[in-house]
């Protein structure tokens, strides 16, 4: 048996086999979402101690399917690799037979072809109806008075048809029409956009996929930090790129509002080659990559702190310290000079240490020292009152500071970019014709004693119930008009 | 003192959709028209202080109303009610109240229990892409909620066979859920997953992440697609759309209140 007509080709490229597809990808995805949640953020780098809990051979089975990072594993990857296949033979077998319903209304080709049950009418020239109060049906008195079975010659089906199609193309529908032998075979056909927006959509969905294919294999993602007049190096190239500047913007309720890096990029030789300033959502294009501010870090470190000093008696004294610069509090005798600084201070079993590069809990390490003695303690912005007292020595209050900050750049090239946003738009296209676009087919024939139309087989909506009801009783007054008219 | 006022709002909103709620299942129940009409006036008057109460919020936190869980959770409700306003003008079934209300209702209670301090956009957050993403990704898990609340319905119904004539018609509700994921997908999909993919390369260098967010949109999208595939093809209806709709809700709001433990790049949602 040829491929082309084998079971194989057939389950391959059929629904069935796409929506088995989704499920196992929706199915593989919930799973490592979970997954990702549930493993311990540190048992790549620590399996050995894992080995130990867990036992080696549940380690090494977590490791070798990667359940810690399930997203960039083998059999994830696999599975996307097969839904893009199947995506591309699921149109590649399918797009001419959406073009052609997109674009083309064929009749139907026998009365067989029309479905005998279902929603639609069926409206006869001369039978009496046995229904209570069927005699005031226009259509049978008057089918019944000037009627009779092939009573309509070929101007009458022909009027009766240009009024059905009437009736139709006033709500949007296109007809077409055939037959032989006295019997016109018509079909009433809406929303045929709707199966080019399938096809937009799944072909959008196949380029994207593409693009991503592309990005993961070709791109380059490369984090960088720095402080204000470092020269980072670029990874594979020979050019750098130089923090002129970085400063954070805050709100007046103390948030921080934005970041901006001031950056150059420079060759070998020093020459700028561009610069620019940059902020979330505010890249830098140069070359064939993109240098993006993805965040900011705090230093261990600090340019100046602000204190303020009050002793028993006297008027509080506010004074700057920084590294290397302490300050004299006059007619004291103390100095204070600047120690550590933790931008998120936390006091753990090895002594103080900052949980994270960020002000969280910002605190200073100080020094009181006076000829006669020396204290030390730790200074907190957010909490100025803790530990501020030092006995007679008065009371240190934190007020100010300015930490060192680093900025954080992301820099990365993407050739499947350009691929990746034009998969989104021919998508996003063929969604809203997909889903704006409601498809009806009615088939129907007419012959000299009747006409029937029914809607193809399918999902009926109430709306599209109701508009067939008020089409048939349109189309048993064009009956009606037309039988008179044969008076 | 003003960082009340929207918080009061929502308060008067929520207690009026609530006894617009009882009213819709008087309706229901007696198929009276006083409670019918009562039903709607007091939901139109819980929508008016709902609006009020996202109108003082933009005003004080100075952007629109979709900065934080709580935020993206009130405007999700506010376009279901107005979703439903604008429907039941439309079909004249006022009956679709008792499907919609409750799932405003258990919108809003979600809400109650998030923090609601408003405070300025975060650096990452001040692009026009941000307003196209969250909005869009609000109208469009408020449908699928809505198809989740017909769902329940249906479920119900079908259990008590015999005493439903409380609730709207199996075929309506059927229509309910196929509508509301067909109309809920098309957004999501443009919304949550493409502006928010083109949002992100835009601000970080990157379309995907596989944060915790992006992967439960993913998941989302794929279970919708699934469904609908699965709708089209004929063969989930009826009671197995229902039950789907149900988990769909489920999937939500596991990725919805995921953020609050999960962390990563839309922590601060």
């Amino acid at each position: 048996m040829s491929w082309k007509n084998s079971r194989n080709r057939t389950d391959l490229v059929g629904g069935r086999f796409a929506i088995f597809m989704i499920a196992v990808l929706f199915a593989a995805t919930a799973a490592g979402w979970i997954l990702t949640e549930i493993f311990p953020p540190d048992f790549s780098s620590n399996m050995e101690k894992f080995a130990a809990s867990w036992g080696g051979p549940a380690v090494k089975i977590c490791s070798s399917l990667r359940l810690y990072d399930p997203f960039h594993s083998f059999w994830y990857t696999a599975l996307l690799v097969l839904f893009f296949v199947t995506l591309l033979l699921c149109i590649a077998t399918r797009w001419k037979s959406f073009v052609m319903r997109a674009f083309v209304v064929r009749p139907p080709a026998c009365i067989e072809d029309i479905p005998r049950a279902g929603t639609g009418a069926e409206i006869h020239l001369g039978d009496p109806l046995e229904a209570p109060g069927s005699e005031k049906d226009p259509v049978n008195y008057f089918g019944r008075k000037y009627g009779a079975p092939g009573g309509m010659d070929e101007n009458t089906r022909e009027l009766l048809y240009n009024a059905v199609a009437g009736a139709f193309g006033r709500r949007g529908y296109s007809m077409a029409k055939g037959g032989s032998g006295g019997t016109i075979l018509f079909a009433a056909v809406a929303g045929r956009w709707r199966f080019l927006g399938n096809l937009l959509f799944h072909s959008g969905l196949l380029v994207l996929t593409a693009g991503g294919m592309a990005g993961s294999i070709m791109g380059r993602n490369e984090f960088l930090y720095g402080r204000r007049g470092d020269i980072l190096p670029l990874h594979g190239s020979a050019d750098s790129v130089r923090v002129d500047d970085f400063r954070i913007v805050v709100a007046p309720d103390g948030r921080v509002r934005d970041y901006i890096s001031t950056l150059s990029v420079v060759d070998n030789d020093g020459n700028v080659l561009k610069s620019g300033e940059i902020e979330v959502n505010k890249p830098l294009k140069s070359g064939g990559f993109n240098i993006y501010q993805s965040a900011y870090y705090v230093d261990e470190e600090i340019v100046w702190a602000e204190l303020r000093y009050m002793s028993a008696e006297g008027a509080p004294l506010r004074f700057r310290i920084g590294p290397g610069n302490p300050a004299v509090i006059e007619g004291t005798g103390y100095r204070v000079i600047a120690g550590r600084f933790f931008p998120d201070f936390r006091m753990g079993r090895g002594g103080p240490y900052s949980a994270s590069p960020q002000m969280v809990n910002p605190a200073l390490q100080f020094e009181l020292v006076s000829a006669a003695d020396t204290l030390s303690g730790y200074l907190f912005l957010v909490y100025p009152k803790f530990n501020s007292v030092f006995g007679d020595a008065g009371t240190l209050i934190l007020e100010d500071l300015e930490p060192v900050y680093y900025t954080g750049l992301e820099i990365t090239s993407n050739p499947g970019a350009p691929l990746m946003v034009s998969g989104m738009g021919i998508s996003s296209v063929g969604l809203i014709l997909l889903y704006m676009f409601s498809y009806k087919k009615v088939k129907g024939y007419i012959t000299g004693e009747k006409m029937v139309m029914r809607a193809a087989p399918g999902r009926h909506t109430m709306s599209f119930r109701e508009e067939m009801a008020s089409m048939e009783k349109e189309t048993r007054a064009a009956f009606a008009a037309v039988l008179r008219d044969m008076k | 003192m003003t960082a009340r006022i929207d918080i009061t709002l929502f308060w008067a909103g929520f207690w009026i959709y609530l006894g617009a709620f009882l009213l819709f299942s008087v309706y229901s129940a007696s198929k009276k028209k006083p409670a019918g009409a009562a039903a709607m006036a007091l939901f139109v008057a819980g929508l008016l202080f709902h609006t009020a109460g996202l109108v003082a919020r933009w005003t004080i936190s100075s952007h629109p109303p979709l900065a934080t869980m709580y935020e993206y959770s009130l405007t999700m409700a506010w376009f279901i009610g107005v979703t439903f306003l604008y429907l039941a003008a439309r079909l004249r079934r006022i009956g679709l109240g008792i499907v919609v209300s409750p799932v405003l209702i258990m919108v809003l209670v979600i809400a109650s229990m998030l923090p609601k301090h408003a405070s300025a956009l975060m650096p990452a957050l001040q692009s026009y892409w941000f307003y196209i993403h969250v909005s869009l990704a609000a109208v469009s898990e408020g449908a699928f909620l809505v198809a989740s609340g017909a769902g329940m319905m249906y479920l119900l119904k079908g259990r008590g066979e015999k005493g439903s004539g409380t609730l709207p018609a199996s075929d309506l509700l059927e229509e309910i859920i196929s509508g509301s994921i067909r109309a809920g997908y098309p957004l999501f999909t443009i919304g949550a997953l493409f502006a928010g993919a083109i949002w992100a390369q835009y601000a970080w260098g990157r379309f995907w992440s596989w944060d915790p967010k992006e992967t439960g949109a993913l998941v989302i999208w794929l279970f919708y697609t699934l469904v609908l595939h699965q709708n089209a093809g004929g063969r989930w209806k009826g009671t197995r759309l229902a039950v789907m709709s149900v988990i769909g809700l489920i999937i939500i709001l596991l990725s919805f209140i995921g953020n609050l433990f999960l962390g990563g790049l839309h922590s601060y949602v």
